[in-house]
């Protein structure tokens, strides 16, 4: 049954609209003149230094001065209210960077999307000819930017990150949580915390010096750049991550549910197939979702270990020569690309930041069905 | 009493048995053992263990573990061994099975048969399907073994006849590749000797509940074996290659370092450092005897004291708002969407808004302030979630205790629940600052300049303030340069390759160094945040 | 109410703690950074209208060895009794001291000096420092149209560079070549002992653009070809496509590898089997041999002794190596004090053996050393 979602219900959003209005006048109402104004001037004042940043004029300086003075003054005298609008100020920002970012993303992608548009039925779509055709060259005629290969190298980096950080990972994260004995668990669960924190630039470094050359001797390979290889590394890179988190969705099941099936005669084993883990599958999958989301967007490693020349390889599904994916395509670019390349760029970008927020999303989606259908667990 | 049963109270499995199951686990494991240390070359293929070479060793051992792993199953369903199976082994056993007899049947159609394409497809489902019926149909004992220790006894056989060798090269057409004997034989035994582990274990636990228990703990504990020791080999080898270089020329003594004057009132106190560290304290030059990074360490030092001024005061202040003074509605749950959404973009789109929107308002050119500004994008929704979390645990009766003072609500805040939530929040800053420290992607577009940077070039920001005449009224022009950093350092020194114009002696251990330091530094801060997570836990628990 | 009171110094104590601790972190980093290694403090404030910040270079990675063995040893200010940077030692004199009238002053010195500097007589503190990024030709210029640098290195002509057209190329830009690039075409080792010493400028040709795609085709082994390019936008490719493919903006299908910086395609060659790829004199070595060429006839060779080798002006790949100024209102000869001094020790014997000859580049004849000199302002001193 499709309803409107209750958030969005316009009598529900009249209703707190006019709730809204009458809190605000209670609160004019109840404050002194002197609270008002300051308030008000350093909000103004803010708002006046951010539009100045904006348009980038050196006269920034003067509001935002205006504004450390009035939010001094009111600190002293009036800290309480002072606080509260300050802070509130703070949460707005959050939703004010994310909104700049989608916003000058897609402004700086827009060129390049007009100039691969393409005639569907009569009608000119911007940015349909970067996904039907598979030719990227950016000097010789005719120059055409195509998103497809690198389309490609991520969704083959990612598939492989995901059959070796999937699987793998969630069978450690039970061997730390449910098989492993106590002094174990205390050692292995910190140092893969840890270890989480190896910067990508380490693996490829480690990869671009030690494997990539390995892999091309032993290989026969003409030139160095896999797919798999990346796709390995990769997903090494993602698995502590899932370890992480799908061990910590694994402790959050009561022991309760698990001794109870013990009493029944089960097996560890079995405890662990048929309970724990369907009890903990939002968890455990938002942890793979999130080892997805990290594989995604993954930039250094796959930069330094690829061939850098957009290109679908022949055959398609050939995952020994690998050449560009959307990250690493931005980061091998940026320094020479102007104009519409640049822009082009920008649409990489674009494709990399909705792909990932649909699977952040996604992840949600599946926490928020999972915990009405168990009714939550602790 | 036609059909009388015998049901045992107690399983008795004959220890005879158990013991042959224990051996045939070990001894696959001992195979797994040894095919990883031929794929890391730490034994070849050629070598000769005690007059046979390691190939001739490896087929016998497959044929042996594979009769024996037969023998299990038949041991079970003749019932001479104590064993209570279940009725089938189950689909996941069936794909994987049905998976590898597809290969061999494949691979035996093509390179064996010569038939085409349509005749290797057929063949590998012939072979592939019969598996999936012999493992799915029969009773796990048989359905779990006899395909498993079919498949280790081929192969040994294949090794032993010398039809794969340690010669063999396989050039399938169209994908420009070959695959080698050299890694294709460890390879095989890597999989036979997971498959026959797997089932000797099986039967080690008698079949059933308790065997399929064995098994997928035989699994499981060489996966965890397996990723611990992988990641622990990286650092080591990171260690291994770059620490010589890394602490070369160290020298530690009184007096030894650079030195800093610090004039107060007319007193001028020197003090120098008692260590001089060439690899981190200089930079390149032609005069050095020893190069450097200093540049690089000093730019990461910025960024993150930038970033954190930034995204902290944010962060928190945010974080006081969404959980002392907002209801939970409708802008809380947008705010929720967009600190998800900030905290999931990738690191290169970070870069992109960077280079979009920062560097066009501060010169036009990439610049250390922007630089700091985007990292401090980065860390503002790690920060923002864990002082949240932070804040909502510390429990409802401080607050209680305090409004029942007459305390205000900001009075409260500030000096009840903030202090209380400190630990959470210093927890999460520090392991923000630990991943952006590492972050490449972000200074790339917005701020890294310079591969070989003499120490003397190195950025200045304090010294840098002035005033001037015409607005903004104050200026840093060191803010408004292009530095380096340390992730920066790295990479760049991968894509200059065997460049530096000569200043650098062996670069291939230069960027061990670095990518050592890189990682000493980044994992401290790691370290440090999860020993703090970690003690604050267990003194709440306590 | 003891253990509020007492909690309440606490808290006042953390917190002082903390203030203290911070901004004595606060001195210790800002004497560190100040103070780094004793290699000197920053650029000192100009005397008088001479201009001391910081000469920033960008651009070729062709360019990049002549530039930054300049700069470090001009960022060095050896004094003139070093004798292996600067000057003569009673064991050693530098090439070419003879011919500058053996100046009793530090490197950077004497040549900013004749421009009008004051000298700082410090090592590793010269009059104004200078630094050289490493990218490519194709930034190199854009950085110098857009006054981001002073000077843009680049290998290929700013007009292909840029697009420009000559006229406006001579207006905006001043070009001074401090040396020559016999652009050799490399193999990597194993092919290049299998026999392939050599190859026609056509066969060349149809390599890159994917007519030839096995060594065998040419006289080598049954390897598959790894082409590897240079970044579009780079002037070595820009250079490679005008001479030997016709066009700076001809196809090049056969291309499998494209890297940014010579630097990368040495390393490429050098750790790949069947790799051929073009990049400059500097980065050869014996792990990656230049072949000789076979044009219409000619064979240049890589040998300086040869009848005709690459190193010579007629090579059809040999090309100028560029440092661009731009013209602006405040110098209209295109050049300003700093670049000037920076430029002039290019241009002597000095500058021409270490910096150009010794890294593997053609020096220029005395002639157009001539030329080249005249287009630098007067000297001052």
């Amino acid at each position: 049954m499709m309803t409107i979602p209750s958030t969005l219900d316009p009598d529900s959003l009249r209703s707190a609209g006019m709730q809204y209005v009458r809190s605000s006048r209670r609160f004019i109402d109840e404050a002194t003149p002197s609270e008002l104004a300051t308030v008000l001037l350093s909000s103004l004042s803010l708002i006046a230094a951010f539009i100045g940043f904006l348009l980038v004029s050196s006269w920034t300086v003067v509001p935002f001065a205006v504004f450390l003075i009035a939010t001094g003054y009111g600190w002293a005298k009036h800290q309480g209210l002072m606080a509260r609008a300050l802070t509130l100020s703070m949460t707005i920002s959050t939703l004010v960077i994310l909104g700049l970012i989608i916003v000058f993303i897609f402004l700086r992608a827009w060129p390049a999307l007009q100039y691969g548009s393409a005639e569907v039925f009569g009608l000119n779509v911007p940015g349909l000819r970067m996904f039907i055709q598979t030719r990227w060259n950016a000097a010789a005629d005719p120059i055409r930017y195509s998103m497809l290969p690198m389309i490609h190298g991520t969704v083959m980096v990612t598939i492989i990150a995901t059959l070796v950080a999937g699987p793998l990972g969630v069978a450690a994260a039970l061997f730390l949580s449910e098989i492993a004995p106590g002094v174990v668990r205390e050692t292995v669960k910190p140092a893969v915390e840890i270890l989480a924190g190896i910067p990508s630039i380490v693996y490829g470094f480690i990869g671009f010096t030690v494997l990539s050359p390995w892999a091309s001797d032993q290989f026969d390979l003409v030139g160095q750049g896999t797919y798999l290889f990346v796709g390995i590394v990769v997903g090494l890179m993602a698995l502590p991550t899932v370890v992480s988190v799908a061990e910590d969705a694994l402790t959050s099941i009561p022991e309760s549910m698990k001794s109870g099936s013990l009493a029944l005669g089960t097996t560890d084993w079995q405890t662990m197939t048929s309970i724990t883990l369907p009890a903990a599958f939002s968890g455990v999958s938002a942890a793979v979702l999130l080892g997805v989301g990290r594989a995604i967007g993954e930039t250094m490693a796959a930069t330094v270990m690829l061939r850098n020349n957009p290109t679908i390889p022949d055959p398609i599904f050939n995952v020994f020569y690998g050449y560009e994916t959307l990250t690493s395509l931005v980061a091998a670019n940026y320094g020479e690309a102007t104009g519409i390349q640049m822009n082009a760029l920008f649409v990489a970008g674009v494709i990399l930041f909705i792909t990932v927020l649909f699977i952040s999303i996604g992840s949600q989606l599946i926490e928020a069905r999972m915990e009405q259908k168990l009714g939550g667990v602790e | 009493m036609a059909q009388a049963t015998r049901t045992s109270v107690m399983r008795r499995q004959s220890t005879r048995t158990r013991l042959l199951a224990g051996t045939a686990v070990g001894l696959a494991a001992l195979i797994f053992a040894g095919s990883m240390a031929t794929v890391f070359g730490v034994v070849s293929l050629t070598s000769q263990v005690a007059g046979i070479t390691t190939v001739t060793l490896l087929g016998v051992l497959l044929i042996g573990l594979g009769l024996a792993v037969i023998g299990f199953g038949v041991g079970s369903a003749t019932g001479y061994m104590d064993s209570t199976p279940r009725e089938s082994s189950g689909i996941v056993a069936g794909v994987a099975f049905s998976g590898i007899w597809f290969v061999v049947g494949g691979l035996i159609g093509s390179q064996t048969l010569g038939i085409g394409t349509i005749g290797w497809v057929v063949s590998g489902l012939l072979l592939g399907s019969g598996a999936f019926v012999l493992t799915v149909l029969p009773r796990e004992d048989i359905g779990s073994t006899v395909p498993a220790g079919i498949f280790a006894a081929f192969a040994g056989l294949i090794l032993l006849s010398g039809v794969i060798g340690p010669a063999w090269v396989w050039t399938p057409k169209g994908l420009r590749a070959s695959f080698r004997g050299e890694l294709m034989v460890p390879v095989i035994t890597l999989f036979a000797s997971l498959i026959t582990g797997w089932a000797a274990a099986k039967a080690y636990g008698g079949f059933g509940a308790r065997g399929r228990h064995m098994g997928a703990y035989a699994l499981i504990y060489l996966n965890a074996i397996a990723i611990i020791s992988v990641l622990f080999v990286l650092v080591g080898l990171t260690f291994y290659r770059g620490l010589p270089r890394l602490l070369e020329g160290i020298t530690i003594g009184l007096g030894v370092g650079p030195g800093t004057t610090i004039s107060l009132f007319g007193v001028s106190v020197t003090l120098a450092l008692p260590i001089q560290w060439p690899f981190a304290m200089k930079g390149v030059a032609l005069t050095n005897t020893l190069n450097g990074v200093l540049p690089a360490v000093v730019g990461t030092v910025w960024l993150v004291v930038g970033a954190v001024l930034f995204a902290v005061p944010l962060g928190v202040g945010a974080a006081i708002f969404l959980s002392e003074y907002a209801e939970q509605g409708r802008f809380t749950r947008a705010v929720d969407i967009a600190t998800n959404g900030l905290w999931s973009t990738p690191s290169i789109v970070f870069g992109l808004f960077g280079y979009a929107f920062l560097i066009p308002r501060f010169g036009g050119e990439k610049s250390l302030i922007s630089g700091m500004l985007t990292l401090g994008f980065m860390l503002l929704p790690l920060v923002l979630i864990t002082s949240r979390e932070a804040i909502i645990a510390v429990p409802r009766e401080y607050r209680d205790a305090s409004a029942a003072l007459g305390v205000s609500k900001w009075e409260t805040i500030r000096s009840v629940v903030l202090p209380a939530a400190l630990p959470g929040v210093v927890t999460g800053v520090i392991l923000g600052v630990g991943r952006i420290a590492g972050e490449t992607a972000p200074i790339l577009l917005t701020m890294a300049g310079g591969t070989f940077i003499p120490g003397s070039q190195t950025v200045n920001v304090i010294g840098g303030f002035e005033f001037t005449a015409s607005p903004p009224f104050v200026a840093n022009p060191e803010l408004l340069d292009a530095t380096s950093a340390l992730p920066y350092q790295l990479y760049a020194l991968i894509t200059a390759g065997v460049g530096g114009g000569g200043l650098i002696e062996g670069t291939n251990s230069f960027q061990w160094a670095t990518a050592l330091l890189l990682l000493i530094v980044v994992l401290s801060f790691y370290a440090i945040g999860i020993g703090m997570r970690y003690y604050f836990r267990s003194k709440l628990q306590s | 109410m003891a253990s509020d009171q007492s909690t309440g110094s606490d808290i006042v104590s953390r917190r002082k703690f903390l203030v203290a601790s911070g901004a004595v972190g606060a001195a210790g980093v800002a004497g560190c950074t100040s103070q780094s290694d004793g290699d000197g403090t920053d650029e000192t404030a100009g005397s008088g209208s001479t201009d001391t910040s910081m000469l920033n270079a960008e651009g070729s990675s062709t360019v990049y060895p002549i530039s930054n063995t300049g700069s470090a040893y001009w960022n060095s200010n050896s004094p003139p009794d070093d004798g292996e940077y600067w000057g003569s030692s009673g064991e050693s004199t530098v090439p070419g001291w003879s011919d500058l009238g053996e100046p009793d002053m530090n490197i950077a010195d004497y040549f900013a000096s004749l421009y009008g500097f004051e000298p700082t007589e410090e090592r590793s503190n010269p009059p104004f420092p200078t630094s050289i990024g490493l990218s490519h030709s194709g930034t190199g210029c854009k950085a110098v149209r857009d006054g981001k640098v002073d000077i843009g290195n680049s290998s290929g002509p700013i007009t292909a560079e840029l697009g420009i057209s000559e006229s406006e190329a001579q207006e905006e830009y001043v070009d001074h070549v401090v040396g020559r690039d016999g652009q050799p075409v490399v193999v990597s080792s194993d092919v290049y002992e299998a026999g392939v010493t050599q190859l026609t400028g056509d066969q060349i040709r149809q390599i890159y653009q994917d007519e030839i795609t096995n060594w065998s085709e040419v006289g080598g082994p049954d390897q598959e070809i790894y082409a590897v390019g240079r970044a579009e936008g780079s002037g070595t490719d820009t250079s490679f496509r005008l001479n030997m493919l016709g066009g700076a903006d001809a196809a090049m299908p056969g291309v499998d590898t494209r890297k940014g910086q010579n630097q990368q395609v040495a390393t490429v060659i050098e750790q790949n089997e069947g790799a051929i790829g073009y990049m400059a004199l500097a980065f050869t070595s014996d792990a990656v041999q230049p072949i000789a060429i076979d044009f219409e006839g000619t064979v240049y060779e890589p040998d300086r002794d040869a009848e005709n080798t690459i190193f010579d002006s007629d090579y059809p790949l040999n090309r100028d190596l560029h440092m661009y100024t731009k013209i602006t209102e405040d110098t209209p000869d295109g050049t300003d004090m700093r670049e000037a001094a920076f430029l002039n020790m290019f241009l002597t014997t000095f500058g021409q053996k270490l910096f150009v000859e010794d890294v593997n580049y053609i020096p220029l004849p005395t002639s157009d050393i001539q030329s080249e000199k005249d287009k630098l302002p007067e000297q001052t001193a």
